[in-house]
């Protein structure tokens, strides 16, 4: 448990630092997929949710550090994320592409949800997405297309 | 009569779930409330160090791709013309390179020299992992003098133009918040009729920014393209620096103020350098 999840923190800080570094200098990428949620579902996936929840907290957090979002609002998305996902070890068997690509498109539901929850709570400082928005669907697509290749180190 | 005992059993990961979210929602609450201890300081301090790291190897890599590409396209010229000439537009290109970089270095001291404000050069170094959220991350951070709430603007075309503020230090990098965030708001003057406003970000390098609270007397004074630069109240951000120019008026009949879409005039796509003000210096020289 320790290890996975000392494992999972480290590959969590390589990914964010992909993300502000990498992916967002792009120009014309529309939309950053969220790598460090995915991490965070297969962790959860396959390690319960108490390694899950854990790992979704300290990677939520440091991904508050390097963004001007409010400090904690990752750290709750990803906790919440964690603590779902693990409920569902040992559920169902993962293939190689389709099952990664639902599971990412139901975290990225899920972490819509939660900021959208965490918006009504704490007002304006918490932006939600909005459906309307187009930003929301490419992080969706870019989500669902990530998650199998996060997914092979992973499993 | 029996004892019955209602079964307690303690639930690992529900008390984990608990805990985390206890914690994360104080953090959650104390960032927007201003905390004596500044949890995002510390944490970018020590992120920012990894991160500068990586850029370094990022640029490393892209440098090497970049000159494997130059290779390929010298050698599609060694084939199609003569070696001679293909080294004379070698020495040509390497010419170009230097005098172009020795013109942007000349420019950067140019426009470095041109503020009258105590400013500090920075390049843009990564920007904000959120699709929510707009941080521009630089290479200057509390080492180099930058304090938080500094103001930053960049030279793109004739002169300098808002880029936003520092929201957080740490160590040897810093975050900036762009005028096109949610969380921007800079208080604002149309330049030929002074008549005053606040611009908000919309959340999109894209979306135009919003200047709001414009008295409606002012419809018949304005229009489309006119500039719009700072108030300088507050000290927050420097007197008169162009934000962007007018895009849309919207007046409504029962309101009683008029909302203009500001199209910024930083390029923020496009956007490298930076040069952060401290407005300290021209605080004191006022006072």
């Amino acid at each position: 448990m320790r290890k996975v999840f000392l494992w999972s923190v480290i590959t969590a800080v390589f990914l964010s630092l992909v993300e502000i570094t990498v992916f967002s200098n792009f120009p014309l990428l529309p939309a950053i997929p969220d790598l460090v949620l995915i991490l965070v579902v297969y962790v959860s996936f396959m390690n319960g949710s108490v390694a899950g929840s854990s790992s979704g907290f300290l990677s939520g957090l440091l991904l508050d550090f390097i963004s001007v979002a409010p400090i904690g609002l990752n750290a709750c998305v990803q906790t919440i994320s964690g603590f779902v996902f693990g409920k569902f070890t040992g559920s169902f068997n993962l293939d190689r592409v389709v099952i990664p690509m639902m599971m990412g498109a139901f975290a990225t539901g899920l972490k819509i949800a939660s900021t959208f929850f965490l918006s009504l709570l704490f007002g304006e400082g918490v932006r939600s997405y909005s459906l309307f928005s187009s930003v929301l669907w490419y992080e969706l697509l870019f989500n669902c297309n990530s998650a199998p290749i996060v997914a092979v180190p992973v499993a | 009569m029996s004892d019955r005992r209602v079964p307690f059993k303690f639930r690992l990961d529900i008390f984990l779930l608990s805990l985390y979210l206890f914690v994360s929602g104080l953090l959650l609450a104390f960032s927007s409330g201003g905390f004596i201890v500044n949890f995002g300081n510390i944490g970018f301090s020590v992120l920012s160090g990894a991160q500068r790291g990586l850029y370094s190897v990022a640029s490393f890599f892209s440098g090497t791709i970049n000159a494997v590409h130059e290779l390929t396209v010298m050698r599609k010229s060694y084939i199609e013309l003569q070696e001679r000439i293909v080294d004379y537009e070698l020495l040509q290109r390497s010419n170009a390179e230097i005098w172009l970089e020795n013109e942007h270095l000349k420019k950067l001291l140019g426009f470095s020299r041109s503020l009258d404000v105590v400013n500090i050069p920075a390049e843009i170094t990564g920007r904000d992992p959120s699709n929510l959220y707009s941080g521009l991350i630089i290479n200057r951070g509390s080492r180099h003098g930058i304090r938080k709430n500094m103001p930053v603007v960049s030279f793109q075309g004739s002169g300098a133009a808002l880029v936003g503020k520092i929201v957080q230090v740490g160590r040897s990098s810093s975050i900036i918040l762009p005028v096109y965030d949610y969380q921007a708001f800079v208080s604002a003057r149309l330049q030929l009729t002074r008549y005053e406003g606040l611009i908000n970000g919309q959340g999109g390098v894209d979306v135009p920014l919003v200047m709001k609270y414009i008295k409606k007397r002012a419809r018949d004074e304005i229009s489309v393209g006119d500039i719009v630069v700072t108030s300088g109240e507050s000290y927050q951000y420097p007197k008169n620096v162009p934000v962007g120019m007018i895009s849309r008026i919207r007046g409504l009949d029962y309101e009683t103020s008029l909302e203009l879409d500001i199209e910024p005039i930083i390029d923020f796509s496009r956007l490298e350098d930076v040069f952060v003000l401290d407005m300290s210096s021209l605080k004191s020289e006022i006072e």
